[in-house]
């Protein structure tokens, strides 16, 4: 980084540079010493029109613990203005935004915003409007928040030249009227609430590749607030009200707002107002409980109802980041989520866990008892279900992608803006003469100053979430999971033989056990190798089919052994009662069925299948969203029900045994608290 | 060249900050609100003139009370060893962290934690063994995360000098493979500039 004056220079008489503190977008600051041996900052402004020296000399005199002080405008040989301002040490709010990637402790949201308020409502109390709000201005010096460039924001004014000198980081937190000219109070308004927003979640809210573009979602996006508790919600949605008329009118009214949805949230103050949770979405799309999942201390009012992820969504272009995964859909789909959402918000947050868990398995057991599955409507559901979740799913990727394209004139408007309002790479020559200057190199705020906006965290922690686990860990975190699997087989099985009717005889159940663990421990154990890794879906699907050869064919084997097929008294729960599409094929000598019994081919084939139906990667993953999940349950045990209608394999054995390895593997596999992840 | 300008001088980084660096092995805290200040750190706070001595032998840095001061919570009489994350009290007020940012250095930095600074902001003071670390790493000295590698400082018979990989310009012109930075210089380098100002000797401070 390259600046105009070196050390021990003194363009301003009595004042002596000491060192360059940094480049900002209005111009050079240093840090300085007078004679006598005063702290000072001295900034140097590149650009000197008379709009920003009258901004500046308005506020020469305003005193205030929270504003930094101005003391002086001066003139060196060059006639280059100079602001002579009080130097404050420690951090920007940008340096404690870095420290704390996924929003920080709400005490600390709290002093930055108590201190802000406390110097912005002074300066609207004396009719002046900040207008430059950003983390990079705001510094805690010994505990004091301090709002600093008071007087120097230098926005899209009526000589719009004066804005080529936007960056990035600025547009972050600029109210959508500025890009009509309209600088009310509101403007700090907004800006406030964008830093409380990006302060509690770790990123701001309309994030984009080009000025242009965030500027864009400004004026049309929809901020997504989903990972907010609602009473914050509240508050931050009305200081980000896209019309100035609508929205919270002062600082002093934010601040009474945002204390009282803090009190109303009962959260502790030591910790954020959120956590970042995502699931990894492999069934209900548009209807994921999300979930700013609390701690035990925190009540119940602060989970957010599932689907308004969705309705941030629907505004097309909104929530870049979170929204990547559900894009916009159909319009159905949508509404459905609603329903569902408010359903599943039922479930998940208003019961408490242990009723949960037991309304499940009663109703999972009522189900298999009464032989709904097998009945032909509830096979037509699934087959109907199945194509959707096959074929219907596959667009919901594309619409993001596209939203410019989807319309054409909000593109239109963004490629305006990007040309003439914002143009960062241009550059503003100096009007003065550079002769006699030390190091007489005037250039723009190089580039990497705009490109030092807060890299925002835009992955969070799902199943996705690339981790870094020793050998040992995983074979410690698979060998603790496949033990306890063995005693959940037995509970399971227990139930089923106890609550159904499926299972006639002890060997039968022993039996079922022994194949539900078959299944469950390779799928434990591939599961926990692959997780934390990058991996290719289909490939991994591929892998356990070959898996589901192995564990089928073992199974088979052990039916035979236990006499339950291909002996004079075959079991009842071998019956098949279709042929189903493949049907009773044979070749090369092997047979899928037997005496109406399934062969080893046939057993082989029917794990093979189920294994690669379902990613049960997800299913057994550490950051799984649950620990257990009905939803996938439910989803494997339909599974199960289709590949006997593919395989000819006893439907309600089949099913059966899907459902009891998908709950065998979620009840088991080692899962992580969402508030205790980390990578 | 004076001995003295050698012991004690200012860093001045570009963008980063201001540290005060001091090369002898035993160093004086003390308040800088006496008339006659004495001490080789002297701090604008509620201290005695001569509170605490920092005393290095070999690779080891020991804290020698004079007035009541605690490492890491525990009051300390005699001479202690600090430890890379110490912190260290002094009277009821001023704490500061003492850390070894390098393995590959003795040399130890002073942070301030209760507020308390010289009549200049520092960032802190970094008491010099024989080499002293700026560069991108965490755990360089002075850490300057732009910067593209890093420079080092080291002293050779009384003789300051800096190395580096990056091509750093003095006054303008090639750092020339003999040089003595003790009375002062400024370096530049690609996105880099820092300075060496000599301090002064404690009465005149």
């Amino acid at each position: 980084m390259k600046f105009t004056f070196g050390p021990e220079t003194r363009p301003l008489e009595g004042i002596t540079i000491k060192r360059a503190i940094h480049r900002g977008g209005f111009g050079e600051v240093y840090y300085a010493v007078t004679d006598a041996g005063k702290e000072v900052a001295l900034k140097l402004l590149h650009n000197n029109l008379e709009v920003e020296l009258r901004g500046v000399s308005q506020c020469l005199n305003l005193k205030h613990p929270n504003l930094v002080t101005i003391f002086d405008i001066r003139q060196d040989a060059e006639r280059d203005h100079w602001i002579v301002m009080e130097y404050v040490g420690g951090q920007s709010l940008h340096d404690a935004l870095q420290q704390h990637p996924d929003g920080m402790p709400l005490q600390q949201v709290l002093n930055w915003l108590t201190g802000m308020t406390a110097g912005l409502s002074f300066l609207h109390d004396r009719g002046l409007v900040h207008r430059d709000l950003k983390p990079a201005n705001i510094f805690s010096d010994g505990g004091v928040v301090k709002v600093g460039d008071v007087g120097l924001s230098k926005f899209i004014s009526e000589s719009r030249r004066s804005a080529q000198t936007q960056s990035v980081g600025t547009v972050y937190y600029m109210a959508p009227e500025v890009a009509r000219g309209r600088y009310g109070r509101e403007v700090d308004v907004y800006s406030l609430g964008i830093m409380l927003y990006e302060m509690m979640t770790g990123r701001v809210p309309f994030e984009g590749e080009s000025a242009g573009e965030i500027l864009m979602k400004h004026l049309t996006a929809e901020p997504d607030l989903h990972l907010l508790p609602a009473p914050l919600k509240t508050v931050i949605a009305a200081s980000l009200e896209k019309d100035p008329e609508r929205r919270i009118h002062d600082v002093e009214t934010l601040l009474q707002q945002f204390l009282q949805a803090v009190t109303a949230t009962g959260l502790p103050l030591q910790q954020p107002a959120v956590f970042h949770t995502l699931q990894p979405d492999d069934m209900f799309p548009g209807s994921r409980p999300v979930a700013p999942r609390q701690p035990a201390a925190g009540g119940s009012a602060e989970r957010v109802a599932a689907g308004t992820a969705a309705a941030g969504a629907a505004a097309g272009i909104a929530g870049a980041a979170t929204a990547t995964a559900d894009g916009p859909q159909p319009t159905m789909a949508r509404q459905s989520g609603y329903a569902w959402g408010s359903l599943l918000q039922l479930w998940n947050d208003d019961l408490p866990a242990p009723v949960r868990w037991m309304l499940t398995g009663a109703l999972l057991l009522a189900g298999l008892r009464s032989g709904l599955l097998t009945s032909p409507a509830a096979q037509g559901l699934a087959i109907g279900w199945l194509a959707w979740w096959m074929f219907g799913r596959s667009k919901k990727s594309q619409p993001l992608t596209d939203s410019r394209n989807a319309q054409p004139n909000a593109s239109a408007a963004a490629d305006r803006l990007d040309n003439t309002v914002i143009m960062p790479q241009q550059q503003s020559e100096p009007t003065g003469a550079v002769a006699g200057r030390p190091q007489a190199v005037r250039q723009r705020p190089p580039q990497s100053h705009t490109a030092a906006a807060p890299q925002y965290r835009s992955v969070l922690l799902t199943p996705e979430t690339v981790r870094s686990f020793t050998l040992l860990q995983r074979l410690l975190n698979a060998t603790t999971s496949m033990s306890l699997a063995l005693v959940t087989a037995v509970f399971v099985t227990a139930a089923v033989f106890w609550g159904t009717e499926i299972l006639g005889t002890p060997v039968e159940a022993i039996y079922f056990g022994a194949a539900t663990l078959l299944a469950a421990w390779p799928l434990i154990l591939v599961s926990k190798l692959w997780e934390g890794r990058p991996g290719e879906s289909l490939l991994r699907r591929l892998w356990l089919g070959l898996c589901g050869l192995g564990v089928g064919a073992l199974c088979g084997v052990t039916a035979e052994f236990l006499l339950l097929i291909n002996s004079p008294v075959p079991s009842q729960i071998f019956q098949v009662d279709s042929n189903g599409l493949l049907g009773n094929r044979e070749a090369a000598g092997l047979k899928v069925l037997q005496d109406g019994t399934p062969t080893i081919v046939g057993f082989a084939l029917f794990f093979c299948l189920l294994f690669m139906f379902r990613r049960w990667w997800l299913q057994a993953d550490n950051f799984r969203s649950a620990r257990f999940r009905i939803g996938s349950s439910i989803l494997t045990l339909i599974t199960g029900g289709m590949v006997s209608l593919i395989v000819p394999f006893p439907t309600v054995l089949g099913s059966t045994l899907a459902l009891a390895v998908s709950v065998v593997i979620q009840v088991s596999a080692v899962w992580t608290p969402p508030e205790l992840r980390n990578t | 060249m004076s001995a003295g300008q050698l012991d004690n001088f200012f860093l001045w980084v570009d963008a980063i900050g201001v540290w005060q660096v001091l090369c002898r092995d035993d160093l004086l805290i003390g308040s800088a609100a006496a008339v006659d200040e004495a001490a080789d750190i002297p701090l604008l706070a509620p201290l005695s003139r001569r509170h605490a001595r920092f005393i290095r032998q070999d690779d080891a840095w020991f804290l020698q009370p004079l007035q009541s001061c605690a490492v890491g919570g525990r009051p300390v009489t005699g001479q202690t060893l600090l430890r890379n994350g110490s912190e260290i009290q002094l009277g009821d007020r001023v704490r500061l962290r003492f850390r070894i940012p390098s393995v590959l250095s003795a040399s130890a930095l002073l942070e301030f934690l209760s507020g308390h600074q010289p009549r200049l902001s520092l960032n802190g003071v970094l008491l010099m063994a024989d080499t002293l670390l700026l560069g991108p790493r965490q755990d360089n000295h002075v850490c300057c995360p732009a910067w593209p590698d890093s420079v080092v400082l080291y002293r050779r018979q009384q003789q300051l000098l800096c190395r580096s990989k990056i091509p750093l310009t003095l006054s303008d012109a090639p750092l020339p493979e003999q040089h003595d930075l003790s009375q002062g210089a400024i370096l530049s380098g690609p996105e880099l500039r820092f300075r060496l100002e000599p301090g002064r000797t404690n009465s005149a401070v």
